[in-house]
């Protein structure tokens, strides 16, 4: 079996950890809940008839007050960054965060989610900024932990860019 | 016939005659009992079924046998003892030592029971725990013997946190070991870099060679079990252990890993998340199931020597006081083992000394304190004699400091470090930590970074906790709502001008208080402005057609009103320090040449500014203007319309009041 390690990374509240448990547990909790340092859950996907299984670091938010813990990065394979659609500062963040992957020379594969789409009529992004994103080639995805909304696409995406790295390499 | 004159030969010769075969018969026969040696071998061959038939029969022969045979093996034994003992051995050696032990093995048996049940209070303890959970004595009495034992081993991949291989013993349930695997990687990152930051902060690069395997995670405790980890370039070295094992496991776990790094150095360096090639450490691994079970009271077994060989009351005597010694030094250590935060990983005896070994949470009660205040070593006075059974200076403590991860120590670790103020509440529960209560925003602010330190939590609940604001001291009027969120003041409903003023920098002068937001809050006086502004617009002045004076002024009614208006205005536009200006707006109807027009309307409204000035009337806040132009149209132009146009109004420009705050 081949295990990946995966990271999400995330401005705080941004709804990560809820991200993780609708994809691993199919459950979604309204109750806001911070993560201290990291959780980490796994789970099996199967991708052209390939079975994978993720092992998933959930981190504790990027706030003002706290910076994401270099060495819980290391040796991960791909990576999620997760915003916060009613919150722009969050976008700001994720793109830090992306940055400071890459200075590791982290070129590694990656999806931009933005969560909360269930909460649409909220939302209050940069659309120019996402669509320079999308146009210098980077996958974006809309997602709703609380209505199940691309959590299982994001993953499968993922697999699928490390599946493709593997033949590379091979 | 030649012999015949001799008379025995004639005789013989009669006989040879009459039985000469006979004869030669009975000299034949004659001959062999003569003869012992053909006698010994007639009886030889009959002598087995004799002895037989005869025991058969009666033990006449056994009884004639036993003081031949006695005395026989006496002889034997007064001639040579070692063949008899050599020839017995192989028979009765294990005989011999069987019962021997069977002897003793009763009697220590026996004995344990006796002082078990005089002396000792585990001894019952353990029976009720036996009879409580439904097993043997023995069971429970093994149970306690175990010293320790490894249940699984875990080869973690450094640099992912995945799992290379893991193996256990058969009777162990599994449990999910990939997240075990990364868990720990995460808990050692965790512990790596907290070290490290600590270090950096106080930049002593002396200290840090020295302190670095120190400080790094290597033994996690979490109940009767522990975590045992050793650190390797490429892959990571993780064992459970139940009980508490002696330092040759570690010995055993650095060789191991050292053996798999040389072997398979360059497999884990290429390591791309499959693990089917690991399987081959798998014997290696199984290396390090190491185990250990101690006889329990084996130390009472020589002491029972003591009582076969001496005897004596004396010794009985020692031997109580003895027992005693070790009865207490083991309950002792139980009190330890029982304690939160200390775990015992070794304890030893060495002629009167005892050596307790282990690991200490910095938070837990120190071992020597919990001694001095056990009654242990308290004097026993036992008649006429006061004797210590046990000394302090017997016990000889040897403790490492490490982290406990019960959840009341990380509780207590928590509360130590947060420096919580009396009206907070903290507690943990499966891994979150919450925090409830009143603080203040600063401390609320730094609490995720601060707890991100603690391993053991995984979430933090703060939605129970508030910041303390003392809103009451703002004397907020009635209509006023004051709504407070982190740092941030939301004042909203309605309020007089003069309470507005202060409330900013009053509000700000507040602990806890960062910003307020009056954005949502009315200004009543301002309102009543407001009000007086579209009072004095509703009104107008009429006039008749080409006049620019109003007959009576003085006593008219709506001038009188007017001038009372605009008293008002001004009066409350002073008040609120808002700078206002009335313009006097004249009108005329669209009747004549436009010049004409333009005068009559100006006349109109300036006549009226100067009556207003007349009247106490500031005129530097009045404006006469002209409202005429040039190219309006009218399609109807009725007598009432035209009479409409003819009038004087109000209007009034309230300067923005941004800038003021
Ligand atoms: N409406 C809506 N709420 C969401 C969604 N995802 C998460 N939330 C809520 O957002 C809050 C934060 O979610 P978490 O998953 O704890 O956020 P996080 O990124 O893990 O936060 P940290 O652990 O502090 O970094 C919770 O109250 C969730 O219920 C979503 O898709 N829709
Ligand atoms: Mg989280």
């Amino acid at each position: 079996m081949i295990r990946k390690k995966v990271c999400l990374l995330g401005s705080f509240s941004v709804g990560k950890t809820s991200l993780v448990q609708r994809f691993v547990k199919g459950v979604f909790n309204e109750k806001y809940l911070t993560t201290l340092g990291v959780k980490i859950d796994k789970k099996k996907i199967t991708i052209n008839e390939i079975e994978m299984e993720f092992v998933i670091w959930d981190l504790a938010g990027e706030d003002d007050f706290m910076t994401v813990r270099q060495s819980y990065l290391r040796g991960t394979s791909a990576y999620l960054l997760v915003v916060d659609g009613t919150r722009n500062e969050t976008l700001e963040t994720a793109l830090l965060l992306h940055q400071r992957m890459q200075k590791e020379n982290k070129f590694l594969p990656f999806v931009l989610l933005i969560n909360k789409s269930d909460l649409k009529a909220q939302w209050d992004l940069n659309v120019q900024k996402i669509k320079e994103l999308k146009e210098s080639g980077w996958n974006i995805l809309e997602t709703s932990a609380k209505d199940n909304e691309g959590v299982e696409e994001s993953f499968q995406i993922l697999a699928m860019a490390l599946l493709e790295n593997r033949v590379q390499n091979e | 016939m030649s012999n015949y004159d001799n008379k025995e030969t004639d005789i013989d010769l009669l006989r040879n005659l009459l039985l000469g075969e006979e004869k030669n018969k009975i000299e034949v026969l004659e001959q062999h009992f003569d003869d012992p040696e053909k006698r010994i071998q007639d009886v030889s061959s009959v002598l087995p079924q004799a002895v037989k038939l005869s025991i058969c029969q009666d033990d006449k022969l056994n009884n004639e046998l036993i003081p031949v045979v006695e005395d026989a093996i006496k002889a034997s034994v007064k001639r040579d003892i070692h063949v008899f003992a050599d020839a017995l051995y192989p028979v009765m050696g294990p005989a011999i030592r069987k019962s021997i032990s069977e002897t003793f093995k009763h009697m220590i048996q026996s004995m344990n029971k006796v002082l078990e049940h005089s002396f000792s209070w585990r001894g019952i303890k353990w029976r009720f725990e036996a009879w409580k959970m439904g097993k043997s004595f023995a069971e429970v009495v093994l149970l306690h013997s175990l010293i320790y034992q490894v249940e699984q081993v875990f080869l973690i991949h450094k640099e992912t946190g995945l799992l290379l291989h893991h193996t256990s013993l058969a009777e162990i349930v599994q449990q999910d070991t990939d997240l075990i695997s990364s868990m720990l990687t995460a808990i050692q990152d965790f512990v790596h870099d907290s070290f490290n930051d600590s270090l950096n902060e106080k930049d002593d690069k002396t200290k840090k060679t020295k302190n670095d395997s120190e400080h790094s995670l290597n033994q996690i405790s979490l109940g009767e079990f522990s975590i045992w980890i050793e650190q390797g370039p490429d892959a990571v070295i993780a064992v459970v252990v139940k009980g508490t094992a002696p330092k040759k496991l570690r010995q055993k776990l650095i060789l191991t890993l050292e053996n798999i790094h040389h072997q398979h150095a360059k497999a884990m360096q290429n390591f791309s998340g499959d693990d089917t090639e690991f399987s081959i450490v798998d014997e290696q691994l199984q290396g390090c199931l190491l185990s250990q079970f101690q006889p329990e009271n084996n130390k009472i077994s020589w002491a029972i020597w003591g009582i076969l060989f001496g005897g004596i009351l004396g010794v009985i005597f020692w031997l109580f006081i003895y027992f005693q010694e070790v009865q207490h030094w083991q309950k002792y250590v139980q009190i330890i083992q029982s304690e939160p935060g200390l775990v015992i990983t070794d304890i030893s005896e060495d002629t009167g000394q005892y050596v307790i070994q282990g690991l200490r949470d910095p938070l837990a009660r120190e071992p020597e304190k919990i001694l001095t205040e056990s009654s242990l070593t308290q004097p026993v006075i036992l008649g006429p004699l006061t004797f210590n059974i046990l000394t302090q200076e017997q016990i000889v403590h040897r403790f490492e400091p490490y982290q406990s991860l019960t959840e009341g120590f990380i509780e207590k670790r928590a509360v130590q470090l947060l420096k919580a103020p009396d009206t907070v509440e903290i507690s943990v529960k499966n891994g979150v930590l919450r925090v409830s209560g009143q603080s203040s925003l600063r401390w609320k602010r730094q609490l995720k970074s601060q707890t991100a330190y603690l391993p053991g939590l995984n979430q933090l609940d703060i939605g129970q906790l508030e910041v303390a604001v003392d809103l009451p001291r703002l004397n907020a009027p009635e209509e006023v709502r004051l709504h407070y969120d982190d740092g941030l003041l939301n004042v909203s409903g309605s309020a007089p001008d003069s309470w507005i003023q202060s409330i900013e920098t009053n509000a700000l002068s507040m602990t806890n208080v960062e910003k307020v937001n009056l954005d949502k809050l009315v200004n009543l006086d301002k309102v009543h402005l407001k009000q007086l502004e579209r009072d004095l617009e509703t009104e107008s002045i009429f006039y008749e057609v080409g006049k620019t004076l109003i007959a009576n002024i003085s006593s008219d009614e709506t001038i009188i009103r007017i001038i009372s208006k605009i008293k008002s205005l001004i009066k409350q536009s002073e008040q609120l320090s808002i700078p206002i200006k009335i313009i006097v707006q004249g009108f005329s109807d669209p009747v004549g040449p436009y010049n004409v027009r333009l005068n009559i309307s100006y006349l109109r409204a300036e006549n009226i500014r100067q009556f207003l000035i007349d009247n106490d009337i500031d005129g530097s806040l009045l404006d006469a203007q002209s409202m005429i132009n040039n190219n309006k149209i009218y399609a109807d132009l009725n007598e009432y319309n035209m009479s409409l146009k003819r009038r004087v109004s109000f209007s009034v420009d309230i300067q923005n009041d941004e800038k003021r705050n």
